[in-house]
């Protein structure tokens, strides 16, 4: 079973990876005045604008749960120490993980023309993993 | 399928003899990404299997599949991949670098 760090770690490089790459093409496409330049596709163009959108709210989201973590204060428990602040740190970057995958998997569907049933048990494994994770996470801490 | 003769090449410039086999077959060039991306990905595998003695296919396709992207990028600066066939070397690559990423 793959931790959620491990998976979130995952998910936030490929989201990296790619906007890096599609931002490197537009570039170079702009740059050399190629003619027919492949962001003028319209689900192309609207997949980079949500991932910067969404890479630049994660550092700003990343800041206030550290805050919140900061002002929490700890309570003794059997045989660990109780943050509350895990809890919403959970619900908010498991919020960043969904939104990669949505933004991510509509180039497939669209493009390669992948089945909806493939795109349905994929969403269900992950959604999945990332409650078990989450578990572990908020029982053990890791 | 049956292609025009190079006598009927208009364009003589290296840009026009290198989209001449678009002319009778569109998805050529992304038959020759397909053929770049394989060859890529063997050539590392069994580079890294002769030299540890075992080797990760997943990481050589995924480091073949970032080089196949930068080959297209510079073949639609040269105007032989066209941008539908580009966008889908680019999302069949982006495929197989986020398998590899999980993966890893």
């Amino acid at each position: 079973m793959v931790t959620f760090y491990k998976l979130f770690t995952s998910f936030l490089m490929i989201a990296l990876l790619v906007f890096g790459l599609l931002s490197f093409g537009i570039q170079f496409q702009s740059e050399n005045n190629v003619e027919d330049p492949f962001v003028e596709n319209q689900l192309i163009n609207e997949t980079y604008g949500t991932l910067q959108t969404d890479l630049n709210s994660y550092g700003s989201e990343s800041q206030l749960q550290k805050s919140l973590f900061e002002s929490d204060e700890p309570l003794a428990g059997f045989g660990s120490i109780l943050l509350f602040s895990i809890l919403s740190a959970g619900k908010v970057f498991n919020g960043m993980v969904v939104g990669t995958f949505n933004t991510l998997i509509k180039l497939p569907i669209v493009i390669l023309g992948v089945d909806p049933v493939i795109v349905s048990v994929l969403g269900t494994l992950l959604i999945f993993s990332i409650i078990m994770g989450l578990w572990i996470l908020y029982k053990l801490g890791g | 399928m049956v292609c025009a003769g190079l006598e009927t090449l208009v364009d003589q410039s290296i840009t026009g003899i290198l989209a001449f086999p678009t002319s009778c077959d569109y998805y050529f060039y992304l038959k020759m990404m397909a053929a770049f991306f394989i060859v890529g990905a063997s050539s590392l595998f069994f580079a890294e299997k002769l030299r540890y003695q075992k080797g990760d296919m997943l990481s050589c396709m995924g480091i073949s599949a970032i080089a196949t992207i930068f080959m297209s990028i510079l073949g639609t600066f040269l105007k032989i991949i066209q941008p539908d066939i580009f966008i889908e070397i680019l999302v069949a690559c982006m495929i197989i670098i986020a398998i590899w990423i999980i993966k890893k």
